[in-house]
C-alpha cells in the first residue's frame, strides 16, 4: 500500500460515520446470531427445551446421523418412527389425528432425517407432514430416486412459470448429477444462520459503506480542499487511484470484519460442525437445490458475491461522489439506488424477475437463489443466478470506476 | 520562466467573471488588487489549472499549461481563498499528505515540513489536530503547504486574511525572501500588503485589468488629485457627502480630511496637495463598488 492510499484510508477511518457504520454492522451481526438463540426450541424425553439447552439437544440428535445419509438410514428411521407411531396414543385436533406428546418426544430424535423424508416424498410444490406416516421402509430407501423424480417433475411442470428448454433441463440434470450421493449430513446451524441472514447483513453493509464512502471525492469539494489537491502534481492522477484503492480496501475491511464477526459469533454458539456437509442438508428447504457444493462452499460463494455486491454499490457511490458537490446528495442517491429495487414487485415474466435480481439491493439476496432452478441467458451463455449476480456486480464495479476517475480528474473548482 | 495569459476569459452564462485578460508574468512579485467580485480568485484558479478558461489560454514558456499537466503542477504552490482542511489530521500529517501529493520523497517531506512549520511559527502546534487551530493558524498552515515543493510559481489568494498585524508583516517579509527566481502572484484587497512587496501591481475591476505597473507608477497617475483640508466639524460633514474622503481625523473642533478629487482644482480654500498612496488610488477606482456587508447592514437596520 503506498503512502497516499494510507492517507486516504486514514481519512475514511477517522470519520464519525465510520464509527457509527461499524457499530451498525456489528449490531446486525450480534442480533442475527443472538436473537435466534432465544427462539431455539427442541424436545427431549421430558418435553420442550429452549435456548442453549435446545442447541445441545439438536446437536446430539444430529450427531447420531452424522455422515452419509444412505438409503438404509432413511429406511431405518422410517421403521423406528412408524414403530413409535403404531404404539402411540392418538390425539385428534381439528379432525386431524396426531401422536401424543410423550410419543412425539420419543420420536423427536429422528426429526433431522424425518424432515428430509417429508420434503423428499411430498408432491412438487406441496408439503405433506404426514407423508412419513404411511411411507414404507422400502420406499424410504428410494429417497434419492424420489429426489430425482421430484426435480424431473418440477422441471416438466414449470410451477414457477419458467418454461425450461431442453438445454436448460439438461443443464440442471448435469448439475444434480454432480451432487455426491449419499448426501453428507451433520449439524450445520453455525453456518445456517449467517447464510439465511446474509441478505440482511449485505444490505446493511451496502448501506453503511455507501454512507462511509460518499465523501471520498465530494468531501473534498464540500470542504474546499479540492483546490489544493487538484493543483498538486499527483492530484489528478495517483490521488484518484489512491482514493479508489482506499475506498475498496476500507469497504472490504469493514465488510469482512462484520461478516467474520457474524460467522464467529454463530460458530461459537452453534459450533463449527457441518462445514463439509452437502449443501442440500443445510435445511430441508435446500434439499432440491441443484448446486453441487458443500455448506462451506455455499458460504464462500455467498461471501464472495455479497462482497462484490457491496463493491458495486461502493463503485456507484464513488461515481456519484466524483460528480456531486456534497456527500449528503451522494448518500441520498446511493440509498435510492440501493433500496428502490427492493420495492419493485416481482412480475409474471421470469426474465423480468431475473433482471430484477441483478439490481443493486436485490443482489444482496444472492443466497436465496441457491435454491432456484433459474438460468439467465446472456450472449449465448447460460448463467446460474448466483453467477449472474456475481458477474453483474463485478461488471458494475469495474465499468463505473473509469467514470468516477474521470469525474474527479475533470472537476473544476468553482 | 514566462507565464503568459492570452485573452483569458471565464464566463458563467452571460456574466463574465474574467474578461479577456492578457499578461506576461516573469519572476517577481505580482500583487492583484481588486474589490470582492473583481475576478481575482477566478483568474488565480485558471492560472492554477483548477478551472478552465471559457476562451483564451495560459502558457508557461510557450507551452499550454493543460498540455504540461503534471509538469506544470509540479512547479505550482497554491493557497486558495477559504480552502478546506482535514480537521482530524494534525498539522504535520496534513503537510506530509500534501507533500506526498506534490511528489516529495518521505525524507524530503519530513525535512520541509519541519522547516516550514518552524517558519510559519507552527512548530509547537505541529502535533495538534487542525480542528483546534484558530483562523490565523490555519492560514499560516495554508501558506506553509503552498511552499512545500519550493514552487517556481506561487499563487496566493488572500494570503493575509485572518492574520494579525505581526503575522502579516512576517508573511510579507517571508514572501520578499522567497521571491527570487519565482513568479509570485498574490491577491488581496488589503492595499498595504501589496504596496510593500509587489514589484508589479495589477488592478482588477469587473473581470478586467484596469491598470498595472509599479506602486510608484500607479500612484503617479493620482498626482494632483489628493488634498489635505482642515475644516470645522459641521462643514466636514457636508464635505464628506460631496467628496471622496480617504481618511478623517478629529482635532479639537476641527477635522482633518484627506480628500480625493476628480478635478485638479483644490476642493476647499486652504487645501494643500498631498502625495498620493496606493490606498488613494484603490479608493478612487473602487469607491462605487458595493461593500459586500452593505446588504446585511441594511437588513439589520430594517
Amino acid at each position: 500500500m503506498n503512502t497516499l492510499t494510507g492517507y486516504e484510508l486514514r481519512k475514511l477511518i477517522r470519520r464519525k460515520s465510520t464509527l457509527f457504520g461499524l457499530l451498525g454492522i456489528l449490531i446486525v451481526s450480534v442480533l442475527s446470531t443472538v436473537v435466534p438463540i432465544f427462539s431455539e426450541k427442541s424436545y427431549d424425553a421430558n418435553g420442550e427445551v429452549k435456548g442453549l439447552a435446545s442447541i445441545a439437544a439438536e446437536k446430539r440428535y444430529a450427531a447420531s446421523f452424522k455422515g452419509e445419509l444412505t438409503p438404509e438410514v432413511f429406511s431405518q428411521v422410517v421403521s423406528r418412527y412408524q414403530q413409535i407411531l403404531s404404539h402411540s396414543t392418538k390425539v385428534t385436533d381439528g379432525g386431524i389425528s396426531y401422536m401424543s406428546n410423550e410419543d412425539f418426544y420419543k420420536a423427536y430424535p429422528e426429526w433431522p432425517v424425518l424432515g428430509f423424508l417429508r420434503t423428499g416424498f411430498s408432491p412438487a410444490t406441496e408439503y405433506d407432514y404426514f407423508v412419513v406416516d404411511t411411507l414404507t421402509p422400502e420406499k424410504a430407501a428410494t429417497f434419492y430416486e424420489q429426489r430425482t423424480a421430484y426435480i424431473e417433475s418440477y422441471l416438466e411442470q414449470n410451477p414457477e412459470g419458467n418454461a425450461y428448454s431442453d438445454v436448460d433441463k439438461a443443464t440442471f440434470r448435469q448439475m444434480n448429477e454432480k451432487i455426491a450421493v449419499p448426501l453428507k449430513f451433520d449439524y450445520t446451524k453455525g453456518w445456517y444462520y449467517p447464510l439465511v441472514n446474509s441478505s440482511m447483513f449485505f444490505l446493511i453493509a451496502c448501506f453503511v459503506l455507501s454512507i462511509c464512502t460518499a465523501p471520498v471525492f465530494s468531501g473534498e469539494y464540500q470542504s474546499g480542499s479540492d483546490a489544493i489537491v487538484l493543483s498538486t502534481r499527483h492530484g489528478r492522477g495517483k490521488l484518484i487511484r489512491a482514493k479508489i484503492g482506499a475506498a475498496f480496501l476500507f469497504s472490504s475491511g469493514m465488510f469482512l470484519l462484520g461478516w467474520l464477526v457474524t460467522l464467529g459469533l454463530s460458530l461459537s454458539v452453534y459450533g463449527t460442525s457441518g462445514w463439509n456437509s452437502s449443501f442440500q442438508t443445510l435445511d430441508t428447504r435446500y434439499l432440491h437445490s441443484p448446486y453441487p457444493i458443500t455448506v462451506l462452499g455455499a458460504f464462500l460463494l455467498t461471501t464472495l458475491i455479497g462482497w462484490l455486491a457491496c463493491l458495486a454499490i461502493v463503485s456507484f457511490t464513488l461515481l456519484l461522489s466524483s460528480r456531486m458537490r456534497t456527500p449528503f446528495s451522494v448518500i441520498v442517491w446511493s440509498v435510492v439506488l440501493l433500496f428502490a429495487p427492493l420495492f419493485i414487485p416481482q412480475g409474471k415474466s421470469p426474465l423480468f424477475n431475473q433482471l430484477l435480481a441483478l439490481l443493486p439491493g436485490r443482489q444482496t439476496q444472492v443466497f436465496d437463489t441457491f435454491n432456484d432452478y433459474d438460468l439467465l441467458h446472456v450472449l449465448g451463455l447460460r448463467l446460474t443466478m448466483p453467477a449472474a449476480i456475481g458477474w453483474t456486480a463485478l461488471c458494475i464495479t469495474v465499468l463505473l470506476l473509469p467514470f468516477a476517475w474521470r469525474g474527479f480528474h475533470r472537476h473544476e473548482v468553482s | 520562466m514566462e507565464l503568459t495569459l492570452q485573452a483569458v476569459s471565464k464566463r458563467y452564462g452571460k456574466a463574465s467573471a474574467v474578461d479577456n485578460i492578457s499578461a506576461h508574468l516573469y519572476p517577481g512579485v505580482y500583487g492583484l488588487l481588486g474589490a470582492n467580485g473583481a475576478g481575482k480568485t477566478t483568474l488565480m484558479r485558471m492560472i492554477c489549472g483548477v478551472l478552465s478558461p471559457t476562451s483564451g489560454h495560459i502558457a508557461l514558456d510557450g507551452q499550454p499549461i493543460a498540455v504540461l499537466g503534471e509538469k506544470y503542477r509540479d512547479l505550482l504552490g497554491y493557497l486558495p481563498q477559504d480552502f478546506g482542511y482535514y480537521p482530524d489530521f494534525t498539522a504535520r500529517e496534513f503537510m506530509h499528505y500534501i507533500a506526498t501529493l506534490k511528489g516529495l520523497t518521505p525524507s524530503a517531506a519530513k525535512r520541509r515540513t519541519t522547516e516550514l512549520l518552524e517558519r510559519v511559527s507552527l512548530a509547537d502546534a505541529s502535533r495538534k489536530k487542525i480542528r483546534t487551530f484558530s483562523g490565523g493558524m490555519k492560514q499560516r498552515l495554508g501558506i506553509a503547504q503552498a511552499l512545500l515543493n519550493d514552487p517556481g510559481i506561487l499563487v496566493l489568494d488572500e494570503p493575509t486574511a485572518g492574520l494579525d498585524p505581526k503575522e502579516r508583516i512576517r508573511f510579507r517579509n517571508m514572501i520578499a525572501d522567497l521571491a527570487k527566481n519565482k513568479i509570485v502572484l498574490l491577491s488581496t484587497h488589503i492595499v498595504p500588503d501589496v504596496e510593500h512587496i509587489a514589484h508589479q501591481i495589477l488592478i482588477m475591476k469587473k473581470g478586467r485589468i484596469l491598470m498595472s505597473g509599479t506602486a510608484q507608477h500607479l500612484t503617479a497617475s493620482m498626482e494632483g488629485h489628493v488634498w489635505l483640508c482642515r475644516l470645522p466639524e459641521r462643514e466636514a460633514e457636508r464635505f464628506s457627502n460631496a467628496f471622496l474622503i480617504s481618511s478623517l481625523k478629529h482635532e479639537g473642533s476641527e477635522v482633518e480630511l484627506r480628500v480625493i478629487s476628480a478635478s485638479a482644482a483644490p476642493p476647499a480654500a486652504g487645501a494643500v496637495p498631498a502625495a498620493p498612496t496606493l490606498e488613494d488610488l484603490y479608493l478612487y477606482h473602487f469607491h462605487e463598488e458595493q461593500d459586500p456587508l452593505d446588504p446585511m447592514r441594511k437588513e439589520e437596520e430594517a
